[in-house]
């Protein structure tokens, strides 16, 4: 009697807590979702009252129109190459410092670990008008280099605390044995360090790829043709110009920006809640 | 004094601090150099556009203290920041504690919650564009059907609330971090503390108060610092939004500062905006780092 009334009143909590759950996530999301299914609204339905959530009938005239719009595939492109290589960039050079932070002890380490902290923490609108000078004057304006070496910049001291900490937890005696064996320093990094440590480093890619897909202070700034635009400077232009024209098109465009990354976390967010714990929190 | 002998004689220091040469030369250009640029550009004329200019002084300083939209824009960081760091903690704190459960498929809502967070920039600010729309918008909707309002409600062009109006989308995109870091921070209670406690008969909220709290609080407090210091000097959702308008109504230092250097082109008077800027973080930046390093 006493144990089926107990059984009971775990299902009840169950099912109130998953009801819960489910609601909350449901206002969150609310906002992501709504935009999905409207980029797939044809343009008579947009601006009838009452809204709905669902489109009537499933239409592509919005991405399609995206497309024949102008640039927004060579737009696209623009973005998946600065975003790549921004994340291979930091991989390669946030990897040699973190190697370098975790395994040695050297004079000015501690220093040098807080000086990288503390450009983390740095807001690129604060840097954007001397930075858009020194971009001038090395000859990168309008440049997708310009993006590239700002954003890595900027993706750099993140991914290598993220990087230190999955380095440290990998045991020190294996790359001790290896030095016993004959390998560089180089070596070790390479065939012990990096394989062993393949997830922290998807993490901190993952991680540099997201911020240079999103990155929109130096975007709108240093580029100013339309041809080498990537998505943040191309979207807040469409806003600009066809908001109340056809909001479709601009919806449809926010919805490509979105879902590459939303796919991208969700398939390795483990690993970059794992990285964020482990640099940002703790630290 | 092995260290001073080998400092530059041997190989052993090649590797770590060669190892950190790529780094630090990105750092010194992209960061250190353009700060301090832009330190020397706050006491000039200079123009973003032409390329001579000259040293004036603290004129730029004199006269910002005496624009008024400078004030306006720093009352408005004030709410902005206050607001919106305590809404991202209040509610990012709220759910970690309901998620706090070993239940199937936390996991996977928990995840899911992130996904404001990484939302970019513009894209939060086309979503909540399209939610505030005055017609077809769902708020305007909510409004109209709850009889709030009787027509069509030009929410974002209502200088009384757009501020307000766009630090929900700020809450939005900033409770998730908040959530994860306290996660991580309630995962460090140990469980004997709260057995111990029942046994002496205390309710949940006695439970929260003297063993929750305290063990989260070093959390709470650098998750609030930094915050703060990344709300202070947000940009891209309240430019993207509503450009700082209607009438400055959400102007941020941020968004004066930026329209300053790019549309006016005044960039030496847009820098001293900066430097203020800067300093303010530097203090809040201090007090951070000193608060990790005793952690440490």
């Amino acid at each position: 009697m006493a144990q089926r009334k107990r059984k009971i009143w775990r299902l009840v909590i169950y099912v109130g807590f998953y009801s819960v759950a489910l609601m909350i996530l449901g206002i969150i999301l609310f906002p992501f979702v709504d935009l999905f299914f409207s980029s797939f609204k044809s343009l008579p339905e947009f601006g009838k009252y009452p809204p709905h959530l669902f489109p009537k009938r499933f239409s592509l005239q919005n991405y399609e129109y995206l497309f024949r719009l102008g640039s927004f595939g060579r737009v696209l492109f623009n973005s998946i190459l600065v975003a790549s290589f921004v994340t291979v960039l930091s991989l390669l050079i946030g990897s040699i410092a973190a190697f370098s932070i975790a395994r040695f002890r050297f004079r000015g380490q501690s220093a040098l670990s807080k000086f990288i902290l503390f450009v983390y923490m740095f807001p690129s609108v604060l840097l954007v008008t001397p930075l858009f000078i020194t971009i001038r004057s090395l000859g990168l304006v309008d440049s997708l280099w310009s993006l590239i070496l700002a954003d890595t910049t900027f993706a750099l001291p993140f991914s290598i605390w993220m990087l230190v900490g999955f380095f440290s937890s990998i045991p020190k005696q294996l790359d001790e044995a290896a030095r016993i064996d004959g390998c560089t320093h180089g070596q070790v990094l390479w065939r012990i360090i990096v394989p062993l440590a393949r997830p922290g480093i998807a993490a901190a890619g993952a991680f540099s790829f997201l911020l240079s897909w999103s990155e929109f202070v130096f975007a709108i700034t240093f580029i100013q043709s339309s041809q080498n635009r990537t998505l943040s400077a191309e979207l807040l232009s469409l806003v600009g110009y066809a908001s109340n024209m056809r909001p479709g098109v601009i919806i449809a465009g926010c919805v490509l920006a979105v879902v590459p990354v939303y796919i991208l976390f969700l398939i390795i967010q483990r690993h970059i809640v794992d990285g964020l714990t482990l640099g940002a929190v703790k630290s | 004094m092995e260290n001073k002998k080998f400092f530059w004689g041997s190989h052993r220091y090649i590797w770590p601090y060669g190892a950190m040469v790529p780094t630090v030369i990105l750092i010194l250009t992209i960061i250190i150099y353009p700060i301090l640029n832009g330190l020397w550009l706050s006491t000039t004329d200079k123009q973003l556009l032409t390329h001579e200019y000259s040293f004036i002084g603290l004129k730029n300083f004199t006269r910002l203290f005496r624009d008024n939209l400078f004030w306006v824009s720093m009352w408005h960081n004030l709410i902005w920041s206050a607001l919106g760091t305590l809404g991202s903690i209040l509610l990012g704190l709220a759910l970690a504690l309901f998620f706090n459960q070993k239940l199937k498929g936390v996991g996977i809502f928990r995840a899911l919650l992130m996904l404001p967070w990484i939302t970019p920039g513009i894209g939060a600010a086309i979503i909540w564009q399209y939610l505030y729309n005055d017609h077809h918008g769902w708020i305007a909707f909510f409004l109209k059907e709850t009889g709030l309002s009787s027509g069509p409600i030009n929410l974002l062009g209502n200088t009384r609330i757009v501020l307000y109006l766009v630090i929900i989308p700020l809450v939005w995109r900033g409770f998730p971090l908040a959530m994860l870091a306290l996660t991580a921070a309630l995962k460090s209670v140990p469980k004997e503390l709260y057995e111990a406690a029942s046994v002496d008969g205390a309710n949940t909220w006695e439970k929260f108060i003297s063993i929750t709290v305290p063990v989260i609080r070093p959390t709470l407090a650098i998750l609030t610092l930094l915050d703060i210091i990344w709300i202070f000097n947000y940009f891209d959702l309240t430019y993207a939004l509503t450009q700082g308008g209607p009438l400055h109504a959400s102007e941020l230092l941020s968004t004066f500062s930026y329209k300053t250097a790019f549309l006016s082109l005044e960039a030496g008077y847009a820098s001293s905006i900066s430097t203020i800027m800067f300093l303010i973080l530097l203090i809040l930046a201090s007090i951070y780092l000193r608060y990790v390093y005793i952690e440490e």
